[in-house]
């Protein structure tokens, strides 16, 4: 009777303390996450969770540095031919699935071919515009086969050999080759499947540092340590991704220990944070960012001084200080500071609204019985569209709007939720605008998409249109020449500050707090960048 | 018994009608609201093609009529689709879920019950004194905050200050079998829960049992000598439990549907956060087929309730 | 009147008169207008300058407070009002006439109860826009059959009584029966219940804002003030606790308010110790 009672009181001692589980040597992981992935396949998934949790799974060609230069992964060394058209990739050896089967230059072939196949639903498309037989390969009526193309755009030499064969040079063609939009996919287990349906995307095979062991829906999804990962085991046991939506209830799981490693914590508690005994934060720059945007071919906003006087009316260093804590950097246009194609003589406007109210007056603004200014009979007002769900972009827009209103412009905030304000995003249906923006490591994708004339229908949903921007645009695309695209795009930023299309923000820095104990964790400064470092991490206990 | 017998049939008929005409309001409701579940499934880097070719393959390009129809003679075989978001079968997330859900608020109104009622036959039996008071001010408390601000304060008061309760999730990873590891975890969102639920029970075991002690044949009673006790417990309560079950029977979608608020503060797995994520995602199936299986529980929650009425309160009765 | 004897009643509408005064004299007695920011001024602790300390924008709290009063006041009674009218009627209809009336009519609250509330509120909401009128609409539709359903069940029990059949007898029109005698005895549940919605009102509101969909920035209510002021517990506690005692004082004030209508109609007390 002694004996039961004394079990079950150190039964209830054990579990009320409860030390963490972990299976044979090494440590877990557990990441908190805001919301639940949508699909872990990489040709398929494009939103941000489901990129961080498939990073770890898969593996791609190539990956990033700290500048953010290129370096082997699956791809041991490669060659270009001297016009620049012709990429040979020597495939790492000895690689193997997570199932066992062997890697080899046909699951790359077989990943790129899908990406191109448009059938496939993945934006992922238009990185790869590059390659030969692009126009043919994705048309929409009658898109060709591979098999049928004179010039074959990948190629399998050898199982360990791939070749790429580019219509025009391109200086972002390597910069697409990496994680998280380029990962590669088996062949052996998705030939002849839908992808965007496969079970497949459920239970992930991939190559990477950590193999896939569960999807509970809307709690966790777990991985664990790859024994025969090519670059060695890792050090960690398990990466458990944990789904808390509550970010305030995220930050008590840091704290109390549920959870070890967090992106974006509310900026104003980083100080707290900081100072906490056990706890790291971590920042790096980032290449997304926020905008005060509006349709540029409707009134008044198609008057230059009314977009300068915009520009001056926002005070963004009193902004970036007060309300981000620090943690952003000014934006001066599509670039980020960490960017090569940054250009740091592009200056922004300066924050002046006596200046800002004297473009308006000249514009033929006058103020108007309550303040707000009117130009023949009518006030200038507006709607800010914005999504709801991000909260930054919500207190930027009130920000945003109260500077506006001390110079006479009156902008009415309609947030709405994403599918909605996505829709009418595309669809150009939105006076004002106050988004965050992701963008890729490389400039090409985004800038051409976002600022070239033809992409009305696209990215360019603000009907931006303006020649030389197209023209510079255009070259730093078909040339891979470094300098020459740093000139090109240094013009192009120029081009794009006079002409006041938006107010640029600011570019917010990656914020990430972990637990004290854990070694490795190198903060890329891109887009979920922390990920790629997650095979390196340790727990060494300090 | 026969009167019994078709008026179970008619309520099932009703039943059965109610869920076609519930399904279908909600159908059009949604499918009139602007966007669509192609925005979250690209998620930022949306691009028209990709959208309309995603509405191609999840067949909302056929006319509405035609979705409705295939969804609902597929929803009568048991088939409620697959969830636009992840490709699994809806039947599977609701049958996930529905487990977690029904521990949480089954707990809850539990905990409600044990503490309200009593507190309310206290608060009756010594009405207008301190007991009273008391009691009520207890019961008022939990239903005076928002759920998410009583979430977080308790969540805060047993992270912090008495550190031994998760503020979130269901279990530890490879603990979901341990019984006291889902019990820590679970004792939080209970708790948060069966205080809002408590007023409720509490107020109307007060006011019906006071109702009850007032009626004529309780002074009769009285009056013949019999002790207060069982004057109490054997007349007064039987009467007073209507509109508790009256209340029950009102908790019942919140019970079935989930406690929205509670479920995302604690991170919990529950189908309240499978609705809302589906409706702020527009994964229709999910949201469909939510609705329907709630309101297939409710609706015979419902009719038991009905027939409780009847075996509670002899007078009431259903010609 | 015997109200005013009953403590917890009074002290009840104390909270809720000041809070309504609040409200009221929002537009000429706030401090600050309600959306002012100065980003110098952000997060400051109550004070000299401002009472209840200023926001993560540098808004005076105290303002904010009181006018949100008024959107958290005014969603609260107009849907109230609306699913009372409408839950009454209803409901008292149901559980007199019985039979025909009374299937129809509860088969119709069944189907609007068997949708969970916030689930419905949301779905309406998020797709049609977080406009005040529409949050009324949609907290109305929702809270309409619960009310119907209690007064039905009250009817349902009244209607067997003898008062009912002597009115019967002397000739009492279903109308007069109804009105008259029905819905005045079920008053005091129809009361609690009233004061038990007012309160849940300003509760949907302030989940709605916590789920992004309430009243939207910078119009202060209640509920999103609290929202916003979550993330600053541990290092600027003012700026959501004060909405939060806001809406505590609130709800409390209504249900106390609604206890205490209910004993002072109770019939039974009049004369009785």
């Amino acid at each position: 009777m002694i004996h039961s009672i004394v079990l079950a009181a150190l039964v209830v001692l054990f579990t009320l303390a409860g030390p963490r589980p972990g299976l044979g040597a090494g440590r877990d992981l557990v990441v908190g996450l805001g919301g639940d992935a949508t699909s872990l396949n990489p040709v398929v998934a494009t939103d941000g969770i489901s990129y961080t949790v498939e990073w770890p799974l898969f593996d791609s060609l190539l990956e990033l540095d700290q500048s953010l230069n290129v370096k082997p992964l699956l791809a041991e060394s490669w060659e270009t031919s001297r016009d620049g058209l012709t990429y040979t990739f020597k495939l790492k050896k000895g690689v193997t699935w997570h199932d066992g089967k062997p890697f080899t230059a046909r699951d790359v072939a077989f990943t790129f071919y899908s990406v191109l196949d448009p059938k496939v639903t993945t934006p992922h498309r238009a990185y790869f515009d590059a390659l030969a037989g692009f126009p043919e390969l994705t048309a929409k009526e009658n898109p060709k086969k591979p098999e049928e193309l004179a010039v074959r755009p990948i190629e399998v030499v050898d199982d360990h050999t791939v070749r790429f064969r580019l219509r025009y040079p391109s200086g972002s063609f390597l910069a697409v080759l990496v994680n998280p939009r380029a990962g590669i996919v088996p062949e052996h287990l998705l030939k002849g499947q839908d992808l965007n349906t496969a079970e497949f995307n459920r239970k992930p095979v991939g190559t990477g540092p950590f193999k896939f062991v569960e999807w509970r829906r809307a709690e966790r999804i777990v991985m664990e340590a790859n024994d025969k990962y090519h670059g060695g085991r890792p050090a960690l046991n398990r990466v458990i991704f944990r789904i808390i939506p509550d970010a305030v209830v995220l930050l008590q799981e840091l704290r109390s220990g549920g959870v070890d490693l967090m992106e974006n914590p509310p900026l104003t508690e980083v100080a707290r944070l900081k100072q906490t005994a056990g706890l790291k934060v971590l920042t790096a720059d980032n290449t997304s960012y926020t905008y005060l945007g509006w349709r540029q071919d409707v009134a008044p906003f198609t008057d230059l001084r009314v977009r300068r006087a915009l520009n001056h009316a926002v005070d963004v260093p009193s902004m970036i200080k007060e309300v981000l804590q620090g943690y952003a950097a000014p934006a001066t246009g599509q670039f980020p500071p960490s960017s090569w194609a940054y250009d740091a003589s592009v200056k922004p406007y300066a924050y002046d609204p006596a200046k800002a109210r004297a473009l308006l007056a000249e514009a033929g603004f006058k103020p108007g019985a309550d303040g707000i200014l009117v130009k023949d009979g009518r006030p200038f007002t507006f709607t800010i569209r914005h999504d709801v769900a991000n909260q930054t972009v919500k207190d930027t827009a009130v920000i945003v709007q109260e500077y506006l209103k001390r110079v006479g412009v009156d902008a009415r905030l309609e947030p709405l939720d994403w599918p909605t304000f996505v829709k009418k995003l595309f669809a150009s249906e939105f006076e004002g605008i106050v988004v965050n923006w992701t963008n890729h490591h490389d400039p090409d994708p985004f800038a051409y998409t976002i600022w070239h004339s033809s992409q009305w229908k696209g990215r360019n949903f603000a009907h931006y249109k303006n020649a030389r921007v197209d023209e510079l645009l255009e070259q730093a695309r078909r040339t891979a020449v470094m300098a020459e695209r740093k000139k090109l795009y240094g013009d192009f930023s120029k081009v794009l500050m006079e002409d006041a299309p938006y107010v640029f923000l600011y570019f917010p820095q990656q914020v990430y707090v972990t637990r004290q104990g854990y070694e490795g964790f190198v903060a890329l400064p891109t887009f979920g960048g922390i990920y790629q470092s997650l095979k390196a991490v340790r727990w060494t206990g300090k | 018994m026969t009167d019994l017998r078709s008026y179970l049939l008619r309520r099932l008929g009703f039943a059965a009608l109610m869920l076609v005409g519930v399904s279908l309001i909600l159908f059009v409701i949604m499918r009139l609201a602007p966007g669509g579940p192609e925005a979250v499934l690209i998620g930022g880097e949306f691009s028209a093609e990709a959208a309309a070719q995603i509405r191609a393959r999840l067949g909302l390009d056929r006319p509405l009529a035609v979705q409705y129809v295939t969804w609902a003679t597929a929803a009568a075989r048991g088939d409620l689709g697959r969830s636009f978001k992840t490709g699994d079968p809806v039947v599977t997330l609701i049958a996930d879920r529905l487990g977690p859900t029904l521990q949480l608020t089954g707990a809850a109104l539990l905990f409600a019950i044990l503490v309200a009622v009593p507190l309310g036959v206290l608060a009756a039996v010594r009405r207008g004194t301190a007991w009273d008071t008391l009691g009520s001010a207890f019961s008022l408390f939990g239903v005076s905050f928002p759920s998410f601000w009583l979430g977080i304060m308790l969540i805060l008061l047993f992270s912090e200050a008495v550190p031994w309760l998760p503020p979130s999730g269901l279990a530890e990873y490879g603990r979901e079998s341990d019984l006291l590891s889902r019990v820590r975890h679970a004792i939080l969102p209970t708790l948060t829960l069966g205080l809002i639920q408590m007023a409720a029970v509490m107020r109307f075991t007060r006011s019906s049992l006071l109702e009850a002690l007032r009626q004529d044949y309780v002074r009769t009673a009285r009056a013949k000598g019999l002790a207060d006790g069982r004057v109490v417990w054997r007349h007064a309560l039987r009467n007073a439990l209507i509109p508790v079950v009256t209340v029950i029977g009102l908790s019942l979608p919140t019970l079935v549907g989930g406690a929205v608020l509670t479920e995302t503060v604690f991170a919990w797995p529950g189908i309240g956060r499978l609705a809302v994520g589906a409706v702020f995602e527009r994964d229709y199936p999910v949201i469909m087929g939510v609705n329907l299986v709630v309101a297939a529980v409710v609706i015979t929650a419902n009719l038991l309730t009905d027939l409780a009425y009847t075996v509670i309160d002899p007078r009431i009765s259903y010609q | 009147m015997r109200l005013l004897g009953n403590r917890r009643g009074m002290i009840g509408a104390v909270a809720v008169a000041l809070m309504l005064a609040a409200g009221v004299l929002a537009p000429v007695a706030a401090p600050y207008s309600y959306s002012s920011q100065s980003l110098t001024q952000r997060l400051r602790p109550p004070g000299r300058a401002h009472w209840l300390g200023t926001d993560g924008f540098g808004r005076d709290v105290l303002s904010r407070v009181m006018w949100g009063s008024r959107v958290s006041l005014q969603i609260g009674f107009a849907a109230t009002a609306l699913s009372l009218v409408v839950g009454t009627l209803l409901g008292g209809a149901a559980g007199y006439f019985g039979r025909g009336a009374d299937q129809a009519i509860m088969r119709a609250a069944d189907a609007f109860l068997s949708v969970p509330a916030l689930f419905l509120v949301l779905v309406v909401v998020a797709l049609f826009g977080a406009s005040l009128r529409n949050t009324t609409l949609v907290i109305a539709l929702v809270t309409w059959a619960p009310a119907a359903r209690v007064v039905r069940a009250e009817c349902l029990a009244l209607r067997g009584r003898d008062f009912v059949h002597a009115a019967r007898a002397l000739g009492a029109g279903h109308a007069r029966i109804l009105g008259r005698h029905l819905l005045l005895n079920a008053l005091p549940v129809i009361i609690v219940q009233a004061s038990l919605m007012l309160g849940q009102a300003i509760l949907i509101e302030s989940g709605l804002s916590y789920l992004g969909l309430g009243a939207q920035p910078p119009l202060p209510s209640w509920g999103n003030m609290v929202v916003e002021g979550r993330q600053f517990l541990a290092s600027a506690w003012w700026i959501a606790a004060f909405p939060g005692l806001a809406i505590f004082v609130t709800v409390l004030g209504f249900n106390l308010f609604g206890d205490g209508l209910r004993d002072a109609f109770d019939p039974a007390l009049r004369g009785a110790a």
